[in-house]
């Protein structure tokens, strides 16, 4: 299975630089954690939504679960990670598969906070 | 609850007695069942019970599109939730007027109706001072600029001052919007769906057709979804719900939709 990315995303991509001085952000769709330097601008919609795979399959490791654990097609996600893995391996969001204690506190209060009436 | 918030509560009690005493609202207003209040828009500002009358019974505003706005500038100006569905996008959101919410500071949440019925009404609250704003544990929120930009081939906004909210939505087809990317966590709650429709607005796009989701695995909507529970029944649902409404666009269906590891929520409209 192939990630879904064109030689343009793979530039872009490969040209992402790793700065673990960033913090993250709570992204209310996925409930997921992004840092900055993880998706380039000017990505092809499919290399996005690759991306996206990767950022939910990530969150669950974050939760202390596996990628088993995918709530819709866990099939599918591991199929994506792990072509993403060969595709680009340097992708500073395999750098962050486990969080900071401080990392782990926001995303909890996040997501307990997403159970709300409004958004 | 805090002291000052006790009082808060205590004077609201006072307030629908005594407003019910002299015939001025409704039961219903007082927090009966089926009451689920939005928020509503003040422009042009109608009688409190006008706003409650406007509601339907899903709790979704529909005489007011539920924007959350308490105010939007002054008076004579139009506000995102009189957005008539001719022009509801016309001009993007230059020189509209800016938004000002009431926000509860306990939870950082804006005022929906019945909250401002509570405090009183939204000409007592507008007449009220800061300092007695924060003595009732209330706030003004005044909703900042958003900077459009692009993405490639997508459109995003961002907010003047909150440099962590974020949308990103894709077009590829007229009238078809995808949302690929909401952050808006250093917003007061219940600004969702303003933060969606004006972005929308700002960026001079309507989901005519179609408005996509993409990508709801947040824990919340996957509970809703694997309960079986209707999309218009879940939180982004009821916020994208909110926000067409304010565009003067017509939710007609809603889907849940697997697509690859995502689950998307697919909401067919019409104007």
């Amino acid at each position: 299975m192939e990630a879904g990315f064109n030689d343009q995303d793979l530039e872009l991509i490969k040209s992402l630089k790793y700065d673990p001085s960033l913090e993250p952000n709570f992204e209310a769709l996925k409930g997921c954690l992004i840092w900055d330097d993880e998706r380039p601008m000017g990505l092809s919609s499919e290399a996005y939504r690759t991306i996206s795979s990767l950022l939910v399959a990530r969150s669950l490791l974050h939760k202390g679960l596996t990628l088993d654990d995918h709530p819709i097609n866990a099939d599918y996600c591991k199929k994506v990670w792990a072509a993403a893995q060969q595709q680009i391996s340097d992708w500073p969001g395999f750098k962050r598969l486990t969080l900071s204690d401080e990392d782990r506190k926001y995303l909890e209060d996040e997501i307990a906070a997403s159970f709300r009436e409004d958004l | 609850m805090t002291g000052r918030a006790a009082e808060a509560a205590q004077d609201a009690k006072q307030f629908i007695a005594e407003s019910m005493q002299q015939g001025q609202m409704r039961p219903a207003l007082a927090g009966g069942p089926g009451n689920a209040f939005e928020p509503h828009v003040s422009q042009p500002r109608p009688k409190l019970n006008d706003h409650a009358m406007a509601m339907s019974s899903d709790g979704i505003g529909e005489g007011a599109a539920g924007d959350g706005l308490a105010r939007a500038g002054n008076a004579g100006e139009r506000s995102v939730g009189d957005a008539a569905a001719g022009d509801a996008v016309a001009g993007g959101a230059s020189g509209r007027p800016k938004q000002v919410f009431y926000v509860r500071e306990a939870d950082n949440r804006i005022l929906k109706e019945p909250d401002i019925i509570l405090f009183g009404g939204l000409e007592k609250l507008e007449n009220t001072t800061v300092e007695e704003l924060a003595a009732r544990g209330l706030r003004k929120f005044e909703m900042p600029e958003l900077i459009a930009g692009r993405d490639g081939q997508a459109m995003t906004i961002r907010a003047e001052g909150h440099p962590r909210v974020y949308l990103r939505a894709e077009m590829k087809v007229e009238g078809e919007v995808t949302i690929t990317d909401l952050f808006g966590q250093t917003l007061p709650t219940g600004t969702g769906n303003f933060l969606l429709s004006e972005g929308l607005r700002k960026h001079s796009i309507l989901p005519s057709r179609r408005l996509i989701l993409e990508g709801v695995v947040n824990e919340p909507t996957i509970q809703s979804y694997k309960f079986g529970d209707s999309v218009e029944r879940s939180l982004l649902g009821k916020c994208a719900t909110r926000a067409l409404k304010s565009l003067g666009v017509v939710p007609i269906k809603y889907e849940w939709q697997e697509v690859g590891d995502a689950l998307n929520i697919v909401i067919t409209t019409g104007r």
